[in-house]
């Protein structure tokens, strides 16, 4: 694709593709582990990085490159949820709010707006203290869903808003089409890019509060996730006891993984926005 | 003597996407020469390359816009300075105080969040101290408005709280008030009611009486060219085609185009058919061969597919770019 | 007066509506649960191992149906509950019991106080005039270096970079503590020694939330100011011959700010967080290490009564700013 050749172009793009990719093949690896992560005590405990046990090992017995495909894999999982499902509702809300106007406009903003202020951390931490060992991957991923879908509900509505003013819609309503299959044929065309545009930045925003919200020990820490890894690795005082290996395979992983994901999604973006395109043909060599 | 001249003046937007390279040829070997102490218009349509060649003799070029060639000179007290090899800081005092510059619809051409007072503050002193306040800036300021029949109340306001034609006036009033050799307009009267531009157009006037310097004004309204220009030059696809007396012009206009343009005003009483020019104006990246008008020309020759014409003297003080003027003046 | 009336009295009508929203939601949250909340409660804080005689656990158990407001119906529950907000009673806190949560709160508010505010307005203020001037000079090198240096920070978590640098700066080259507000056994007072230690153990804290927080308005800052340098006005300032630095400051810079501050609005939430996180992570003793002591002792009420006053108190502070951003921008201040 030549779009995708001219993103190759960017440095950023290029990096953050690369290791995104490397990243999703971790996760695939974890279908292959010989240990079953949720067991303890399987491998020789506290080595450092050495051969077969190229992370290293826990303090609890587990090899740290397995885990690791596995913390991959389930917080991208969750991650994945928690964007689309609130893609969803923002595209719902958005939708409403911009194409109804008037007072139901301005009561969904008004609860929009709140969710956008809100101070969430608290908030997420007083619902994962009363689920606790109830909060799963997916239960996480739902509730994660339920507050990230605020900004971006906004941004949507901003578009249909402006679509609405569109000469194409006259035509549409004057020529008898019924106000849903409207909606659906002629406006997802511009916010489905919207909404892929927005499922990077949500997906960075999910996994930070899992990682969070794990290592305040929240979650279900059995169930191995990047959050999970630290907070255990924490727990059990790896770093004071020198088994540096522990927390920094975790942290490492993570900062990777976030890094990558943000670079995706501004060069992305870049890419996409009218403005920045003018701006970047023009720079004649010489 | 002549206030600015250029020689050849080219300047192209370049565009590269991906593998293609676009050159959008807006200002295409131009040659002017523009007088002290005269209104010269340039007319022409929408994306015929007027308000590039404005930016360009301005040196507001910015990328993609590119400078390709030729030289723009300004006469700077008896001496003709080539102004692209200034440096940057030099030229930067030659702005304002020398030729200053009023945009196409200056809704947006004065800072938002400061006051209009500051603003023309900022544009005085940037090229000329104030050592007492009240005698060096407000009491010329407040003569400057006064004589352009501004009310006081504009310092005082915020851009947003001015009306549209009062902002243009205002910007206009701000482009004057060093008094520059050169005042270079771009279309000061579109986006404007008609009470307004006639406020603006007398404005023109009065300026250039009262301060004895050139306007340049650019405008795709023929009436404003008729009104207020001693003399016009009617631009192409980049290039200029013609150039007259407005009188002259007006009245015996010698290139097929200026004579479609002419042809094409609505005269009071006239009741018949006006036609206009068959065709569309080429895109400014695909120029055709030769002459760039020659596709909806009704007098095509041959050589006019193949060759370029000159902007040359046809009679005295008429110049057009035409084979067939050339033609019948070796006749 | 209509510019109280169309500015003012929605954004009022706006800070009610986020403090009912999150009330409620604090309300919601813990009757979601079928298991009984005080016996869990209870259970917590035995299998913590603390030591409750019975009758110390029958007069919890009372005093705690009686705090949740667990009698009547769940609507007299919930005007109950609006009914200790105002009082500002959010009941005693479970683990130390019986000092009220309000007290706790307020003896660890102006440590987290002190570092939210300094530290936001650190780098608020100088993230957005790097990010300024690397719009404004985008093709010089420090411009260019600055932006590849944000581009990798901005998106680390607060909980990895706070992480990050205690590794580095309190274990592997131990200059600065690792825990704490000031060190044991030191005296406070104003005098030079406690406030230099109190310096020292504030530095790393503060530092993860000044260098991420200018991370990110550095990136915002570049984006508005690269869209300013294209308005005419801009242009118009440069076809007059106007210097360079007064160009930068006065007319890109300046306009630059004023979405900033709406912007600075619409992120406290996070930051608040972020700071959170980061007092857990040095053990710093705010707000943030006060409920993660929470979490783990299972005290429901101080939890739900930082909660409360953490909605309170961001919305209170987003309406502030809210509302004295006419005094920056004209063009609101005057119709």
């Amino acid at each position: 694709m030549e779009s995708f050749r001219e993103l190759m172009k960017d440095g950023r793009f290029k990096f953050a593709f690369i290791v995104v990719c490397a990243l999703a093949l971790l996760s695939l690896l974890s279908f292959f582990s010989p240990y079953n992560p949720l067991k303890w005590n399987v491998v020789p405990r506290d080595l450092p990085p050495c051969w077969p046990h190229i992370f290293g090992t826990t303090s609890q017995g587990q090899d740290l490159f397995w885990q690791s495909t596995f913390a991959i894999r389930n917080s991208l999982i969750i991650a994945l949820i928690a964007s689309s499902i609130s893609r969803v509702i923002a595209v719902i809300v958005g939708l409403i709010a911009g194409y109804r106007g008037g007072r139901v406009d301005t009561i969904l903003m008004s609860i929009n707006d709140s969710f956008v202020v809100m101070p969430l951390l608290p908030i997420l931490i007083l619902i994962a203290s009363v689920m606790r060992e109830n909060l799963t991957m997916v239960a996480l991923g739902l509730i994660l869903s339920l507050f990230g879908w605020a900004w971006d509900a906004r941004v949507i509505r901003s578009q249909i808003l402006s679509l609405r003013e569109r000469e194409f819609t006259y035509t549409a309503i004057l020529s008898g089409t019924r106000t849903f299959s409207l909606v659906i044929k002629e406006y997802f065309p511009f916010i489905i890019p919207i909404m892929f545009a927005t499922v990077i930045n949500n997906m960075i925003w999910a996994i930070g509060m899992e990682v969070t919200l794990a290592v305040l020990g929240l979650t279900n820490i059995e169930v191995p996730t990047i959050g999970t890894m630290i907070h255990w690795a924490v727990n059990y005082q790896s770093l004071l006891l020198g088994y540096w290996w522990w927390i920094l395979t975790p942290v490492v992983i993570s900062i990777l993984l976030f890094v990558a994901l943000y670079l995706l999604s501004s060069s992305l973006s870049e890419y996409l926005d009218p403005r920045t395109r003018i701006q970047r043909i023009g720079k004649v060599r010489g | 003597m002549d206030i600015l001249k250029t020689e050849h003046l080219k300047s192209y937007y370049i565009l590269e996407m991906g593998e293609e390279k676009k050159e959008v040829k807006a200002v295409n070997d131009v040659t002017v020469n523009i007088r002290e102490d005269e209104i010269y218009g340039i007319a022409g349509e929408s994306g015929c390359g007027k308000s590039t060649f404005l930016k360009t003799i301005c040196r507001l070029v910015e990328p993609p816009l590119r400078m390709m060639g030729g030289s723009i000179h300004y006469q700077v007290d008896g001496n003709y300075v080539e102004i692209t090899e200034l440096k940057e800081e030099e030229f930067r005092k030659l702005r304002w105080k020398y030729v200053s510059y009023i945009p196409q619809g200056s809704m947006n051409a004065l800072n938002p969040i400061i006051r209009v007072k500051e603003s023309f503050k900022d544009f005085f002193t940037a090229h000329q101290r104030i050592e007492d306040e009240e005698r060096d800036f407000e009491e010329p300021l407040k003569r400057h408005l006064s004589a352009l029949g501004l009310p006081m109340r504009v310092l005082k306001s915020y851009p947003h709280q001015l009306s549209g034609g009062m902002r243009q006036r205002t910007t206009i009033a701000l482009a004057t008030i060093l008094q520059p050799r050169i005042i270079v307009a771009d279309e000061p009267t579109t986006a404007l009611d008609v009470v307004a531009q006639r406020a603006v157009i007398q404005l023109l006037k009065d300026i250039q009486k009262l301060q004895k310097n050139t306007i340049i004004l650019v405008t795709h309204d023929m009436a404003v060219h008729a009104n207020i220009t001693d003399r016009i030059g009617i631009m192409y696809a980049g290039m200029f085609v013609e150039e007259a007396e407005t009188r002259e012009i007006f009245e015996n206009p010698l290139h097929p185009y200026t004579r479609f343009l002419i042809a094409s005003l609505p005269k009071v009483g006239d009741k018949s058919y006006k036609p206009s020019v068959p065709g569309a104006p080429p895109a400014l990246s695909n120029l055709p061969s030769g002459c760039p008008f020659h596709p909806r020309c009704p007098y095509v020759m041959e050589i006019c597919k193949e060759e370029i014409p000159q902007l040359v003297e046809v009679s005295a003080e008429h110049k057009s770019a035409c084979f067939l003027s050339s033609k019948e003046r070796v006749e | 007066m209509l510019f109280l009336k169309r500015y003012l009295l929605p954004r009022i009508v706006q800070f009610l509506v986020v403090v009912f929203v999150g009330i409620t939601i604090v309300f919601i949250v813990p009757r979601l649960t079928p298991v009984d909340p005080v016996q869990q409660v209870i259970n917590r804080i035995t299998a913590q191992g603390a030591f409750l005689d019975p009758a110390a656990v029958d007069s919890m158990r009372k005093s705690l149906t009686e705090l949740y407001g667990l009698e009547g119906s769940m609507l007299q529950q919930y005007f109950a509950f609006w009914g200790r907000l105002f009082r500002g009673d959010f009941g005693p806190s479970l683990f130390q019991f019986p000092i009220p949560v309000t007290q706790l709160i307020m003896t660890s508010l102006p440590w987290t106080a002190g570092l939210l505010i300094s530290t936001t307005l650190i780098s608020w203020i100088v993230g957005n005039l790097l990010g300024g001037l690397a719009g404004y000079f985008k093709d010089r090198r420090w411009a260019k270096i600055l932006d590849n240096i944000s581009m990798v920070i901005r998106p680390i978590p607060y909980y990895i970079f706070a992480l990050l640098l205690l590794i580095l700066f309190a274990y592997l080259v131990p200059v600065f503590p690792s825990a704490g507000g000031y060190s044991v056994g030191r005296r406070i007072g104003f005098n030079w020694a406690f406030i230099s230690d109190v310096l020292k153990h504030s530095f790393l804290p503060a530092l993860s939330l000044i260098v991420l927080g200018m991370a990110a308005n550095f990136m915002t800052m570049k984006l508005i100011v690269s869209n300013i340098v294209a308005e005419d006005y801009v242009m118009y300032a440069k076809a007059g011959g106007l210097k360079e630095s007064k160009i930068a400051f006065k007319y890109v810079l300046k306009n630059g700010l004023l979405p900033q501050i709406t912007g600075l609005a619409l992120s406290l939430g996070q930051i608040f967080g972020g700071a959170l996180i980061t007092e857990i992570v040095f053990s710093y003793p705010g707000i943030g290490t006060l409920v993660y002591g929470a979490i783990n002792s299972g005290d429901y009420n101080l939890i739900m009564g930082v909660t409360s006053l953490s909605v309170i108190g961001i919305a209170g502070a987003t309406l502030i700013i809210d509302l004295l951003y006419p005094l920056f921008d004209p063009r609101i201040r005057y119709r």
